[in-house]
């Protein structure tokens, strides 16, 4: 589908020469999300300032019939906001404005475009921050955080995304302003802001968001437990949860992420001849943390542990964590490119699960890192691999797809907080089935009837019965 | 009552309970069926589609009257049959159960485990599951540990064509497709019928304290609750009642609870901060607290107003709306507070033959709050209250409808108790 000359004219009329991408090489830098083995050109790329040149652009982009697909900072796993040919590609790169921020009632309105880290700088003078702390945070936006309902190491104790969404402005499909911004306990009505936090952009682009800020805890300390074994320190979190203790964070980086992490800018001081350690942070009163981290060290040692350490003050605390966010980045020293799977299992069967994705990775002669939100029980079995080995780049993928079936029939889930995206679509029917997806699909509807926003993403495109019924005669007579 | 469809009933459904239920406002009497199974549900759903009835959803019948009384049902779909609990994973601290089962039971089904199951709302052994989360129902314990829609892992229910469909699952973090447990949670019957819940499930407090402050006045109640708030405790809950519609004195609760060495340091804490008020340990503590529990009812057969405002204008709309009802003095205004959450719900006692009186001591009410960006909402109310719902905007409005016309196209659920409906 081409835009026309006239609505080019006209979105160039809203957004100005710098809110409009049409250039092949200018285009080139939307064609993929953190996916990078998926990729699209996208037809124009729109980046407005406000809702309302967002609203206004949006109403010719609907005029058009063009499809388009929001993005903030494209830091995405999945692939939702992978671009669709032909279609728009609406940023909210430059929607970085504080709006409001209201320290007496906690909460701040911000532009979509906002990063994440730079709303917790920005309050933490006032004793304030914002508790979602995905490991991309010094990149991705509060935008693309409600469009993914992102997660975090801390979101063990303080919930994802969705609990800290306070309010919302989005533009819809049509160009239409849909403002839910007032805070409020309670929705009147349906509660529209958490059905669209985690929609993958298929319901509108989000273009203002009004979140909760946390107040800093009296007490804070982060342990870090040192492992001759992963078995370990996946027992050692599978007791931890079955002792009801109630840490911020439990965290479990393995041998291969402690060497990159060592040897990377991240280097946080993991001792390398660890096979795992275990991250975990207490926070509360002085009486809470240290009775918790007590707990937390005789169930360690019960594990094996051979080393305790308590950070020394808040420097060596943020480097701790410096070390956990930047696994993903200075896993780049292994091989170009890593793919992160994103998977969450019931936290009885960590150890297990884990490995089963190491065998399932070495089966297939691939390289595996584990760096994973143990408390939630969402794993990340990272591969390291070279796009440009398409031999090698099957072997990812299909490794990927069975570590998800088995973590679905161990009562697990496709995605803890990378969503389903492109990556995970078709295997949406291992999770639910074709009612469960009929139902999804109604609501869908209901926001978007013509289906224009980020197409062929999250739902898959045929129904379970058919992929399955199409799958079983591929295996019978594969083509 | 509807005879025609209690026959039908009968006669499809030989083997399931079936009975009446009389409406707590206009006295009528209703079909209910209480089926024992998915599929039982699905087929009376199905039934109602074809027959075009209206169908209310209901668990034990204690929340009917939210919102406001249905404009119009045909028959009510009880799951006070359908009970049980499908998994409780104490190592992995979460909860399913079928949604007719009672809040009390599964709480003590869950501390058997060393677990605690949230809401804890007011008499839980007349409160299901299934009532609790259709309702959005908060506890006395929403202070510590939040709204309900925020515990809930997954759900299946039925839609208004018979169908089942599950959302969300058993994990405590999952973004496996859309949150339509969210969108169920808190719409009051109007979209489907919920049949099995997954619960996120947190530990049970080692220890509990519980202390009662008296305050003399309104400013002494928020002086009482600010030191609390402010100081490094973390109530369970924290709610204030006065205790007498004509005067001006509050009853102030604080109920503490965790694991014991933390509750003992939170003593001392509150004795250092209510100097000469007696604290309640083990035991005893858990009584009272249930007890006062159990008072947060609400008007037998009035109207109970929930109102929330931002914290810094929690003093000013408990002012604005204490001058407002000196004029209203007939209908005893029962009051609690919640300072921790900037909420305070007044339950009005209904007085016969005065619905004018009512609806504009309401709407006087309603508008005055406003311009302090407060909301209120109705808990309970007669059929004759309009729901206007001011903070919906037009576009809310219509995607609300939206969903209602594609998920349920038969109206099947559209009692008129919600907002919008048709």
């Amino acid at each position: 589908m081409t835009l026309s000359g006239a609505a080019r004219k006209e979105l160039s009329k809203i957004l100005g020469p710098r809110g409009v991408v049409d250039s092949p090489a200018g285009r080139v830098a939307y064609e993929s999300d953190g996916l990078a083995l998926i990729h699209e050109q996208p037809e124009i790329v729109l980046l407005p300032r406000t809702t309302d040149e967002c609203a206004r652009a949006m109403r010719v982009l609907a005029a058009e019939g063009l499809p388009l697909v929001g993005r903030g900072a494209g830091t995405g796993l999945s692939g939702g906001a992978t671009p669709v040919s032909g279609g728009a590609v609406v940023g909210t790169a430059r929607m970085r404005d504080i709006l409001e921020l209201d320290v007496t009632d906690r909460f701040a309105r911000v532009q979509a475009g906002v990063v994440n880290v730079d709303l917790t700088a920005m309050c933490a003078k006032h004793g304030l921050f914002y508790a979602p702390d995905p490991s991309s945070q010094q990149a991705c936006t509060i935008g693309g955080n409600v469009g993914e309902n992102s997660g975090g190491p801390h979101c063990f104790k303080y919930g994802a995304t969705v609990r800290h969404v306070l309010g919302l402005v989005i533009v819809m499909a049509d160009g239409e302003v849909l403002d839910l911004s007032t805070p409020q306990l309670e929705p009147e009505g349906y509660d529209l802001v958490g059905l669209f936090v985690g929609s993958e952009g298929t319901f509108g682009v989000a273009t203002e968001v009004t979140v909760r800020l946390s107040k800093k805890p009296a007490a804070i300390e982060t342990l870090l437990a040192i492992f001759p074994s992963l078995d370990g320190a996946c027992d050692a979190t599978s007791d931890l949860i079955a002792a009801r203790l109630e840490p911020s964070a439990i965290e479990i980086l393995d041998k291969l992420t402690i060497e990159a992490v060592e040897a990377s800018v991240f280097r946080a001081g993991y001792p390398k001849s660890a096979e795992a350690v275990l991250l975990v942070e207490a926070e509360g009163s002085e009486v809470e943390v240290a009775t918790t981290v007590r707990d937390v060290r005789s169930i360690a040692r019960a594990h094996g542990a051979i080393e305790l350490r308590s950070a020394r003050g808040d420097l060596e605390r943020k480097k701790l964590w410096a070390g956990r966010k930047g696994a993903f980045g200075a896993m780049g020293r292994i091989a170009p490119d890593l793919y992160v799977a994103d998977v969450c299992v019931p936290r009885t069967r960590l150890k297990e699960l884990v490995l089963a994705a190491t065998r399932i990775a070495a089966e297939k002669r691939l390289k595996l890192s584990n760096v994973f939100h143990a408390g939630d029980g969402n794993l990340h079995p990272n591969i390291s691999y070279d796009r440009r080995d398409p031999d090698e780049v099957e072997r990812v993928l299909a490794a990927g797809r069975e570590i998800m079936a088995l973590c679905v029939a161990a009562g697990g889930s496709l995605t803890g907080e990378h969503g389903v995206g492109l990556e995970k679509r078709e295997e949406m029917c291992l999770a639910f089935n074709d009612e469960d997806l009929r139902a999804m699909n109604l609501v869908r509807e209901a926001w978007d009837p013509r289906k224009r926003l980020n197409p062929g993403k999250l739902l898959p495109i045929r129904g379970c019965r058919e992929a399955r019924s199409f799958a079983q005669a591929e295996s019978v007579h594969p083509r | 009552m509807n005879e025609r469809v209690l026959l039908e009933l009968e006669r499809s459904f030989p083997g399931a309970s079936l009975g009446k239920a009389r409406s707590r406002f206009d006295g009528e009497e209703t079909p209910l069926l209480a089926p024992s199974s998915a599929e039982e549900f699905g087929e009376a759903l199905a039934l109602a589609r074809k027959e075009h009835w209206v169908v209310v959803p209901t668990g034990l019948g204690s929340k009917l009257a939210w919102t406001r009384a249905p404009a119009r049902a045909d028959f009510l779909l009880s799951t006070r049959r359908y009970t049980g609990v499908v998994a409780y994973e104490p190592g992995d601290g979460t909860l399913t159960a079928r949604s007719g089962s009672t809040m009390a039971e599964l709480r003590a089904r869950v501390a058997s485990g060393g677990h605690f199951l949230t809401p804890d709302v007011p008499r839980p052994e007349g409160s299901t599951l299934g009532g609790v989360i259709g309702a959005a129902q908060s506890g006395s314990d929403r202070l510590r540990f939040g709204s309900v829609r925020e515990h809930v892992l997954g759900l299946q229910v039925a839609l208004g064509d018979g169908t089942l469909a599950r959302s969300g699952g058993r994990l405590v973090k999952n973004v496996t497709g859309y949150d339509l447990q969210r969108l169920f949670t808190g719409s009051q019957g109007s979209l489907c019928l919920i049949l099995e819940a997954s619960m996120r499930l947190f530990p049970l407090p080692e220890e509990e304290c519980f202390a009662t402050a008296t305050a003399a006045n309104r400013a002494e109640m928020l002086r009482l609750s600010t030191v609390v708030l402010d100081a490094p405790l973390k109530p369970i809950s924290l709610c204030a009642t006065r205790l007498d519609s004509a005067k001006d004195v509050w009853s102030v609760n604080l109920r503490l609870g965790g694991r014991r060495e933390v509750v003992d340091d939170e003593r001392a804490t509150l004795a250092r901060i209510w100097p000469g008020v007696s604290v309640l340990s083990g035991d005893e503590a858990r009584r009272a607290a249930q007890l006062a529990r159990d008072e947060d009812g609400g008007a037998a057969d009035g109207v109970t107003l929930q109102v929330d405002v931002r914290p810094s204008v929690f003093a000013a709309a408990l002012e604005l709306v204490d001058r407002i009802l000196v004029s209203a003095e007939n209908y005893r205004p029962r009051w609690r507070c919640e300072p921790g959450l900037a909420r305070f719900d007044i339950a009005l006692q209904r007085v016969r033959n005065e619905p004018l009186l009512l609806l504009r001591t309401l709407s006087s009410l309603r508008a005055d709050l406003a311009s302090l960006a407060g909301r209120a909402r109705l808990l309970n109310a007669p059929r004759e209250v309009p729901i206007d719902a001011p903070g919906i905007t037009l576009p809310a409005r219509a995607l609300m409808r939206s969903i209602q016309d594609r998920l349920d196209p038969d109206g099947v659920f559209d009692s008129g108790r919600f907002v919008e409906s048709r």
